[in-house]
């Protein structure tokens, strides 16, 4: 199991893709399948510093990896127990500009979840090896 | 993320800015790619090609500032393609459905020698 924890700053995302790529290469996951677990991981760190802690680096964003079965479960904690968060499910619009991020979260992982816990809220990732991609 | 930016002629002998995004189009790259790019709608270029060949990462942020970069481009009656993109970042394109939204080229060479459709 390895933990990163990170100020709630944007600068940091290169940061966790690299981190979480080292950390991969060590697993039999194969390279595509850690590319799209990297993607749906960055993008689920890139909302919680935007919308939950609105880039205040004072903010902390906490990622867990570990194995799971043939795979790779990856938990988010945002450490803000007082913040809602709601997960909308909109198609992407080209005109809003908007609504792609989960939409490429539910699209590379096998399995994604938010869940209400005492010290915030955790969303999990689960990625199995060589896994598909649905469109 | 650097970008680097070129002037070149299309077929029809119309300006052409190409950006070339080296390095990933996260949420804080994007944010210094698009003040470049507003720069030059701003001085009345409308025609774009941006190069991802050297982009190794787009995320929805990136895929935002491309789809901004597009309004802009056709507002102004130009067009705006993607070039050299590779499998894994065409692939974050075809999930979000935006495969059907851009042009997509394998190099710039291609896309200007293209550049009647827009």
């Amino acid at each position: 199991m390895a933990i990163y924890i990170i100020q709630a700053s944007l600068k940091n995302l290169k940061n966790v893709r690299n981190w979480l790529k080292s950390i991969l290469d060590n697993f039999d996951i194969g390279e595509k399948a850690s590319f799209q677990l990297i993607t749906a991981v960055n993008e689920v760190v890139t909302n919680v510093i935007v919308h939950t802690h609105h880039e205040n680096p004072v903010m902390k964003v906490g990622i867990k990896v570990e194995p799971c079965g043939d795979g790779i479960r990856v938990e988010i904690l945002d450490f803000c127990p007082k913040c809602e968060v709601k997960l909308v499910e909109q198609e992407g619009s080209v005109e809003s500009e908007s609504g792609f991020g989960l939409r490429i979260v539910r699209s590379l992982v096998d399995h994604f979840e938010h869940r209400k816990v005492e010290s915030g809220n955790l969303f999990i990732l689960v990625k199995h090896a060589c896994s598909r991609v649905s469109s | 993320m650097n970008v680097q930016t070129e002037i070149k002629k299309d077929k029809k002998g119309e300006d052409v800015i190409i950006f070339k995004l080296v390095g990933d189009l996260d949420a804080f790259s994007s944010r210094e790619f698009k003040p470049v790019m507003i720069d030059f709608v701003e001085r009345g270029y409308k025609n774009y090609i941006v190069d991802l060949s050297e982009t190794p990462f787009i995320d929805s942020s990136g895929l935002v500032s491309l789809i901004s970069l597009l309004k802009r481009a056709k507002m102004l009656g130009g067009y705006m393609k993607i070039a050299g993109a590779r499998e894994e970042i065409k692939e974050i394109f075809n999930i979000t459905g935006l495969d059907k939204v851009f042009e997509f080229y394998d190099s710039v060479d291609e896309a200007l020698n293209s550049a009647e459709s827009v």
